[in-house]
């Protein structure tokens, strides 16, 4: 019955939206495997060809199958997206329920230390620590990303924790004499998965919108490894009216997993708090702009 | 307690964070390029000339020695000499990009507030309705295409204009008319036949003139830059007001998304709240309900959120800036990152984070004026 | 016959618009640059910018400059130095200014200027980028020439080397990215920031008018030029405009839209090939002096073996490079010199694309073919990283090509990328690289001796700034290196160098791939525009441009 109820309210939109992130996040990690090609492999007859029936999305400037790179990089692309959101909701939300949940100096301390990072401007940090690092790889990207990500979760669990922390459910809990780890557990941490997932579920496109956006100012990752969505697109700019094929594929790849991760956000929320009037983005960082 | 004393409060609490912050960004900013690949690459450059010009331009100090230089100067208002420039301080190429940067964001800013307020108000009149399904769809999309995409497709979009006329402008906007007044015909209200009728003569009239209105070469809107050689510093002109248009509209796009939804959850919120309830009661149009009751109430997620995006203004936009070859803050503090023009970057980092520290005590001191329910004392941030 | 005369026609109108009396008068120009110089003075170190080098060029003049041959022709000299007004032992050269030459505000040129341009160039205090050819100076005397007799100190002065110095020509040509600086204006001021963003007065048929850093740069045609006459009556433009924009991208952009009339591009084949579709454009190319080639550091296993390196130059397809990303625009280059240089030897042409004689090789030299079809040696995959920058996406595509090529020939060739401070800050100078794929070039005097002589690897005596990154010596290259430096009757010097290709060729420490185009894109109606090969650059004949009606 519960479940249902859930299913109902999620919507067809969330749904959708699940089903796109699958579909994608399959073909990623399937399809290089069944593609007849290797995301480098060469091939001079073929060199930049349209979509054709041999190459759906085309050839690059050696014959290379753009599919099959698209699908690679969708591996790159989404384990950003998706460790970032992690790393980041695992990272804001403990420090927030502990800060919310403790009160006093550490609330103090905690907030100051995630102040330092909303008080500088998202890019500039991006742009520090990426030339900071000597190579750029999948984790440090991540690590980059989610940097810039924790503090606004940080905000998030710590005001959830703060209001739930005086309800008279908690009140009760701890007359009836429930330990701090209990009522954190119990209370504090389910009141604020709500906005928590809802957020992270949007940080997944987020991550994935910046790294791309660090690949076009040639701060992101090292493009020796396999690309990313991202590094697919750096070329945009010079191809787009020639070999559109080369912008359109990797773009629609991004685009579509952004909506897909924002749809399944607001979902969520709508799904897990029910009384919320209407779906609710919370501001995200954009420092992809 | 009173609004300035919390002001101040807040503004002298933020003082040792940007010390800390300047420390930081100076350590990392100092040590993220190398100084001397930079004179490596100077062509005919010699071993000889590359260890003198270290020895001459002080390349060789140790970080925390640049790093107390440059504070005791800072806080005196001498913020150094650019290292890319040494005729100049580092405060001049800063004065120069503030402005258009400032520009920039500030017209994206107003234009995606604009838009978010009609859009957010627009679907919260019919949630779940086509409406709101369209428009949470357009902006989604929106905010889904990285940055940059947008601006080579908008640049695309001007070549094509300029080539072939600029007939799809009127005719997208007859179109988008139309499709807003659809269902206002529908139901047969006379304002929205007459809205429909209307957009129907533009989309008439644009495929009759199709071709006809510029191109051959006309520009229409600018790809690069922010001025045209012939108009140069001249804010009012038609000139710069080309060249506005397509960064404009790339930055607005990435906040248009975000801040309908809010609008359009604080809208539905103050729709079911008791007066307005009790005013429909009595009778009055839901027009008047929607601009006069419930859009006042609504308003301060999204003013909070706008007051915030200004504090990120100053440092500029450093995509779509590079895009359309803005001189902007976002461009300068890039190239003097990667050049190690440490003393300008330091100043748009200090800029930057100053303006972030502002913006959130506006924002805050707002909320409480447009929220009676908050106590300045008492809000925990 | 309709074919005929529309050739007839446009051969007319190619002819009226060369600066010819048919010149129009007025217009302006603007130039897209991708790069934006930070101050605009390119002599010293933070203005050495091609883009500096560019807008500069328009307003300062040297002594000699190069024209589209790449060959020297005077500038403000009467005529290039030969005969009897070039002395050796040591080397003593003769300049006679012309007498009309003028600074733009009127002052004449001398050589007193020139005297000044020398002790600016060598002054401690100065930041100049770099003093190649300056530092060989021993003194400047006007009013003597080379064997010792008077000449008129107004317009005449001879410049005394301190040894036999060859490659005398550069110092003293736009093309080796040196001017000769007005003393009047110059006198007492600090060279480092004088001319950072203006007020530079130059002998050039344009001036500068203003100069806004990462904005743009304006040059005013000077009505008054003194160089009016022998350039057909230019300069005819009133202004060029150099925009600064972020890529090359952009600049392609501002073309296609009409935002400007001019771009010179960076050998960017899709650049160039959308640069060639937009209609009313033009694309001029010629090789320049920069040359693209796969840099072998001899000290890094497998490449301190000789063989492994000719083996890799022969299972490198060069042809297929050039045709494939460059649309055969240019030729393979098959030396370290470039053809329009002295002593050209194409000692290279041995290593045509032949696998089968690379598998012979490294057979020969006991490598041993594994099962994954790459050779390996004493437990050793026969594996070769090539360096190159990261956001160069045509360097990029060509090392993938060439790891294609190679591993048919069972050598695996993997791609590193690596940022333009790691490489040129670190990699080169340190050696922490086996080979990488680069453009080395500059003056248009052919010596190599910063690139090949074995004091000029990087090393703790020179601060790791040495240019030998190939960390290859050979005494007898030395030998002639020296020898050719000072070599001033040409025939000699051609053998010398003649002799160093050879080595080179059979050593292998360094791959050439081709001379890499300058390119500019231009709209029909801007006449008079020629590529120039040297790094006098796009703008070096500007005086004789004309736009058709404009």
């Amino acid at each position: 019955m519960r479940g249902r109820g859930l299913a109902r309210r999620v919507g067809w939109a969330g749904w959708t939206g699940v089903a796109v992130l699958v579909v994608i996040a399959l073909a990623c990690l399937v399809g290089p495997e069944l593609s007849p090609y290797g995301p480098d492999e060469q091939d001079l007859a073929a060199r930049n060809q349209g979509p054709g029936w041999e190459h759906p999305f085309g050839t690059a400037s050696l014959g290379e199958d753009v599919m099959t790179q698209v699908l690679v990089a969708g591996r790159i692309s989404l384990a950003i997206g998706f460790g970032t959101a992690l790393v980041a909701t695992l990272v804001g939300a403990a420090l927030g329920l502990l800060a919310g949940w403790r009160g006093g100096w550490v609330d103090g301390a905690l907030s100051r230390f995630a102040e330092l990072f909303l008080i500088v401007p998202a890019f500039v940090v991006l742009i520090v620590l990426s030339l900071t690092f000597e190579r750029v790889g999948v984790a440090e990207v991540i690590l980059i990303l989610a940097v810039l990500s924790w503090p606004p979760l940080f905000r998030l669990s710590r005001a959830s924790a703060l209001s739930t922390r005086e309800t008279a459910h908690v009140e009760a809990a701890r007359a009836a004499g429930a330990g701090g780890g209990r009522i954190l557990w119990r209370h504090l941490l389910p009141a604020a998965t709500p906005e928590v997932a809802s957020f992270a579920a949007l940080a997944v496109g987020v991550a994935i919108l910046a790294e791309s956006a660090l690949s076009f100012l040639s701060l992101g990752i090292d493009p020796d490894g396999d690309p990313s969505w991202g590094t697919l697109l750096i070329g945009a700019p010079d191809t787009i009216e020639d070999r559109p094929w080369l912008t359109v594929f990797p773009g629609l790849a991004v685009v579509l997993t952004v909506l897909a991760a924002a749809l399944v956000g607001d979902a969520v929320r709508a799904a897990l708090d029910p009384r919320s009037p209407g779906a609710r983005a919370p501001a995200g960082e954009r420092p992809s702009s | 307690m009173s609004a300035a004393a919390y002001a101040g409060r807040r503004l002298l609490a933020a003082v040792p964070l940007l010390l800390v912050v300047s420390v930081a960004a100076y350590a990392l900013l100092y040590r993220a390029a190398d100084p001397e690949a930079r004179l490596r690459r100077i062509p005919g450059v010699r071993a000889e000339d590359v260890e003198r010009l270290v020895r001459q331009q002080g390349l060789d100090q140790p970080w925390y020695e640049g790093y107390w230089q440059w504070l005791t100067g800072f806080v005196r208002g001498d913020w150094g000499v650019s290292t890319a420039n040494r005729g100049v301080d580092a405060i001049e190429p800063i004065a120069d990009a503030l402005p258009a940067t400032v520009e920039l964001m500030l017209l994206a800013t107003v234009l995606s507030a604009v838009l978010a307020l009609v859009l957010g108000v627009v679907s919260a009149r019919r949630p779940h309705g086509p409406g709101d399904t369209s428009i949470t769809a357009l902006t989604h999309l929106g905010f889904a295409t990285p940055t940059f995409l947008v601006g080579v497709l908008l640049q695309l979009a001007a070549i094509r204009m300029r080539d072939d006329g600029w007939a799809i402008l009127p005719f997208l906007a007859g179109v988008v008319v139309m499709l807003c007044s659809l269902g206002a015909a529908l139901r047969g209200g006379r304002i929205g036949r007459a809205a429909f009728a209307a957009g129907l003569v533009v989309v008439a009239l644009s495929v009759a003139l199709w071709g006809r209105l510029g191109g051959d070469g006309q520009v229409v809107f600018y790809t690069q830059q922010r001025f045209s050689f012939g108009s140069e510093g001249d804010v009012l002109s038609v000139d710069h007001l080309q060249h506005l248009v397509l960064p404009v509209l790339t930055l607005a796009l990435v906040n248009v998304a975000v801040w309908t939804r809010f609008q359009r959850a604080s809208m539905i919120d103050a729709l079911r709240a008791d007066h307005v309830t009790a005013a429909r009661a009595r009778g009055i149009p839901e027009w008047r309900i929607t601009t006069r009751h419930a859009l006042r109430a609504s308003l301060a997620p999204l003013v909070t959120l706008v007051a915030l995006d200004l504090g990120i203004m100053f440092s500029g936009a450093v995509v779509t800036e590079s895009v359309f070859s803005w001189p902007g803050m976002g461009r300068l503090l890039r190239d003097s990152a990667l050049s190690r023009d440490v003393n300008v970057a330091m100043g748009i980092v200090m800029i930057g984070a100053v303006a972030v520290v502002v913006a959130n005590l506006v924002a805050d001191l707002l909320y409480a004026r447009l929220d009676p329910r908050v106590d300045l004392g008492n809000r925990r941030r | 016959m309709a074919a005929a005369i529309a050739l007839l026609v446009a051969s007319l109108a190619a002819g009226c618009g060369s600066g010819g009396d048919g010149a129009e008068r007025g217009g302006t120009i603007v130039d897209a640059e991708d790069q934006a110089p930070a101050i605009i003075n390119p002599l010293v170190a933070d203005g050495a910018t091609v883009a500096a080098q560019r807008v500069v060029s328009n307003v300062l003049q040297n002594l000699l400059t190069n024209d589209e041959t790449g060959a020297y022709v005077p500038q403000l000299a009467q005529r290039v130095p030969a005969g009897d007004d070039v002395a050796t032992g040591p080397l003593r050269v003769t300049f006679r200014l012309r007498p009309e030459a003028r600074w733009s505000d009127g002052e004449p040129v001398t050589p007193r200027d020139v005297v000044f341009t020398w002790r600016t160039m060598t002054d401690d205090d100065n930041q100049i980028a770099s003093r190649t050819g300056w530092d060989e100076i021993r003194a400047i005397t006007p009013g003597t020439t080379a064997s010792g007799g008077d000449c008129p100190p107004a317009t005449c002065f001879t410049v005394a080397f301190k040894g036999d110095y060859a490659p005398w020509k550069d110092v003293f040509s736009v093309a080796g990215g040196y001017y000769v600086l007005p003393e009047h204006v110059l006198k007492g001021k600090d060279f480092d920031t004088a001319w950072n963003t203006g007020g530079i007065v130059g002998s050039g048929p344009f001036t500068l008018e203003r100069f806004q850093p990462g904005v743009r740069a304006v040059l005013a045609g000077d009505p008054d030029w003194w160089g009016s006459e022998d350039a057909g009556g230019g300069p005819f433009l009133d202004r060029i405009v150099v925009n600064f924009l972020d890529s090359p991208a952009a600049t392609l952009t501002a073309l296609r839209q009409g935002e400007a009339q001019m771009a010179s591009f960076l050998p960017d084949p899709d650049l160039i090939d959308r640069a060639r579709g937009v209609a009313g454009m033009t694309v001029d190319q010629v090789p320049s002096l920069f040359f693209e080639h796969v840099v072998i550091n001899t000290e890094a296993p497998p490449m301190d073996d000789p063989a492994v390196r000719r083996a890799l130059a022969y299972a490198i397809d060069r042809d297929q490079i050039v045709d494939v990303l460059l649309q055969d625009s240019v030729p393979v280059l098959q030396s370290l010199l470039r053809p329009s240089q002295l002593g050209y030897r194409p000692t290279f042409e041995r290593y045509s694309h032949d696998p089968q004689r690379a598998i012979g090789i490294l057979e020969d030299d006991g490598w041993v073919r594994g099962s994954d079809g790459i050779f390996a040696k004493d437990g050793r995959r026969l594996e070769i990283p090539m360096s190159t920058l990261s956001g160069d996406e045509l360097r990029r595509t060509e090392v993938r090509l060439m790891s294609e090529q190679a591993r048919e020939a069972g050598i695996a060739v993997r791609l590193r990328s690596r940022s333009p401070d790691q490489l040129f800050g670190n990699d080169l100078g340190q050696g922490e690289f086996t080979t990488a794929l680069l453009a080395f070039g500059g003056g248009v005097d052919p010596s190599p001796t910063a690139l090949l002589a074995s004091d000029q690897i990087p090393s703790e005596e020179n601060g790791f700034s040495g240019q030998n990154v190939y960390r290859w010596s050979d005494a007898e290259v030395d030998r002639l290196l020296r020898s050719s430096d000072r070599e001033l009757d040409e025939d000699a010097r051609v053998q010398q160098l003649g002799r160093i290709q050879d080595i080179l060729a059979d050593e292998v420490p360094l791959i050439p791939l081709y001379a890499q185009p300058n390119t500019i894109a231009h709209v029909d109606a801007l006449q008079g525009v020629k590529a120039n090969p040297t790094q006098a650059e796009a703008f070096w004949n500007s005086g004789e441009w004309s736009l058709a009606g404009g």
